[in-house]
């Protein structure tokens, strides 16, 4: 079995990039991460994308991307599972590597949300939905996070204003990240005065639909500047409707990879925090605090910058944009920054282990992964 | 081009579902699936369908949607809920209606299936139908 490393990161701000398409941001980030690994051999160039036959209107998109950038033999595939696209396309590239059947992957994780007006974006996203049962209704994913928010407000005793701290905080630790599409700092205030997207989730509360593009590549050899390996992959699913889970207020998916916080004892992390809900049940349901007790955590500061457990130094999807099928990717980009203590993640500490996560839809489908640094 | 996205069959083939509430009822262990399965988590393949709009609904959880998906762009806001029949211990997320004070609406009260107009494709498309519900004591609320 071949180790598998970081060989070089490339990631785009997110933003409204309506002078890009979505080869333009995928070829940008591939070019940029290639260009600091010194060569463009490549084995495989696997694409994380959720909406592009949506958005763009087009299939084969890593065969696309991949002529745009002049990879005319380079085997391509893409690798659609919502917006957990990213996580699963590097983990799909990991196990390559680790068996022996590739030696070099660019993954790249891109999508193009912000073409759209908010009405189209609702629609495009209702797509992570159950098509048939649910968006044909008009449900959309802020409706599932609503209905958990509520619950786990009514079960443990919590206002609103205790879920939103969860945005508050994260824009305090994305103030100074430039790869932030959102680095102002908030208040509860400003999140109270923001429209309501599904009662009682507000508009400050949620992760902007964006378009963005990162891009990791990996290889069998660790890069000349740093050394951090990726240890282990996980895909966890759990394929039942919403409604019909015993509680809304665990992500059952995430619980079922508790022990692989126990084996690996990461202690810095970035979770999916598409919704402040699922930031809070990320780290509830990973085991890092009791259930019902993260929101009051998350405002003391118990997992700031610089404490012995540290999440979302990045300031999470909150900050970063949602980027659909890229989420996962940017996620994991701020990881390899963190571990490395690059700017702007001097003060984060000093951790070997990290944990990220991408959650796709609902808890229907979750990837980890474990990167180490290695000495 | 005609300005309509519903392909005709796929809502004819789901009209089961949409108007009757058809769900799959394994004939092994009873368990009652919305939407239907092929498949039993028992491991049985042999279900029945059944239709759900026979049984007591109780409204368990709500929200009312602001941020619509560009289909329903002319019916904001909307109240979606996750009702449950208690009867057939199955719980199924759709559309609240017939509320005209959505303050006074609250979880945990009856209510019951009803026959409504969902969406409208476009300006020449299809008209969707299907199965919404409504309070039961639609007083006060």
């Amino acid at each position: 079995m071949q180790k598998v490393y970081v060989k070089s990161i490339s990631v785009i701000t997110a933003g409204r990039h309506y002078d890009k398409g979505l080869r333009e941001l995928a070829g940008r980030v591939l070019i940029d991460a290639l260009e600091k690994c010194g060569d463009y051999d490549l084995d495989y160039v696997i694409l994380a994308s959720a909406f592009s036959e949506v958005v763009e209107e087009q299939l084969l998109s890593s065969s696309y991307v991949c002529e745009y950038v002049s990879l005319e033999h380079v085997p391509n595939i893409r690798i659609e599972l919502g917006d957990a696209s990213s996580c699963a396309a590097i983990g799909y590239a990991y196990q390559l590597i680790k068996s022996g059947h590739a030696n070099k992957i660019a993954v790249v994780g891109v999508d193009k949300i912000a073409d759209f007006i908010s009405v189209k974006i609702s629609k495009v996203l209702s797509h992570l939905c159950d098509s048939t049962y649910e968006s044909y209704y008009g449900v959309t994913p802020a409706v599932h996070a609503a209905l958990m928010t509520k619950r786990y407000m009514e079960k443990y005793g919590c206002s609103y204003e205790d879920i939103a701290m969860w945005s508050v905080k994260m824009h305090e630790h994305g103030s100074k990240n430039p790869y932030a599409a959102m680095r102002r700092k908030l208040s509860i205030r400003d999140i109270m005065n923001s429209e309501v997207v599904s009662d009682p989730i507000r508009l400050f509360d949620t992760a902007l639909p964006l378009d963005g593009a990162s891009c990791i590549v990996l290889s069998s050899e660790p890069s000349k500047e740093f050394k951090i390996s990726i240890e282990y992959f996980r895909t966890v699913s759990y394929n039942t409707p919403i409604t019909m889970r015993e509680d809304l207020t665990r992500l059952y998916t995430l619980e079922k990879c508790r022990d692989v916080v126990s084996k690996f004892s990461p202690t810095i992390f970035e979770v999916c925090d598409k919704f402040s809900i699922f930031g809070i049940l990320s780290i509830e349901s990973l085991g890092l605090c009791e259930y019902g007790k993260a929101f009051k955590l998350v405002a003391d500061g118990r997992f700031d910058p610089g404490s012995d457990i540290v999440v979302n130094a990045s300031g999470g999807l909150k900050c970063l944009g949602y980027t659909g099928g890229a989420c996962g990717m940017y996620l994991t980009a701020m990881l390899v920054m963190e571990l490395l203590q690059l700017e702007p993640f001097k003060d984060v500490g000093d951790h070997d282990v990290g944990l990220v996560c991408d959650i796709g839809g609902s808890d229907r489908v979750s990837n980890v992964l474990i990167l180490r640094r290695e000495s | 081009m005609p300005d309509y996205s519903i392909p005709v069959p796929r809502y004819w083939r789901r009209i089961g579902e949409y108007y009757r509430l058809e769900a799959s009822r394994c004939l092994k262990c009873g368990k009652v699936y919305y939407p239907p399965r092929a498949r039993c988590s028992c491991g049985s393949t042999s279900l029945e369908k059944i239709s759900l709009l026979d049984g007591n609904f109780i409204l368990r959880e709500f929200t009312v949607l602001h941020s619509v998906p560009v289909d329903f762009e002319k019916q904001k806001p909307i109240i979606h809920g996750i009702v449950e029949n208690v009867n057939m211990n199955i719980r199924l997320i759709t559309q609240i209606s017939d509320v005209l004070d959505i303050s006074k609406l609250h979880k945990d009260i009856p209510v019951e299936p009803i026959f409504r107009v969902v969406k409208r494709d476009g300006n020449i498309g299809i008209i969707c139908y299907g199965t919404k519900f409504r309070p039961k004591s639609i007083e006060g609320v």
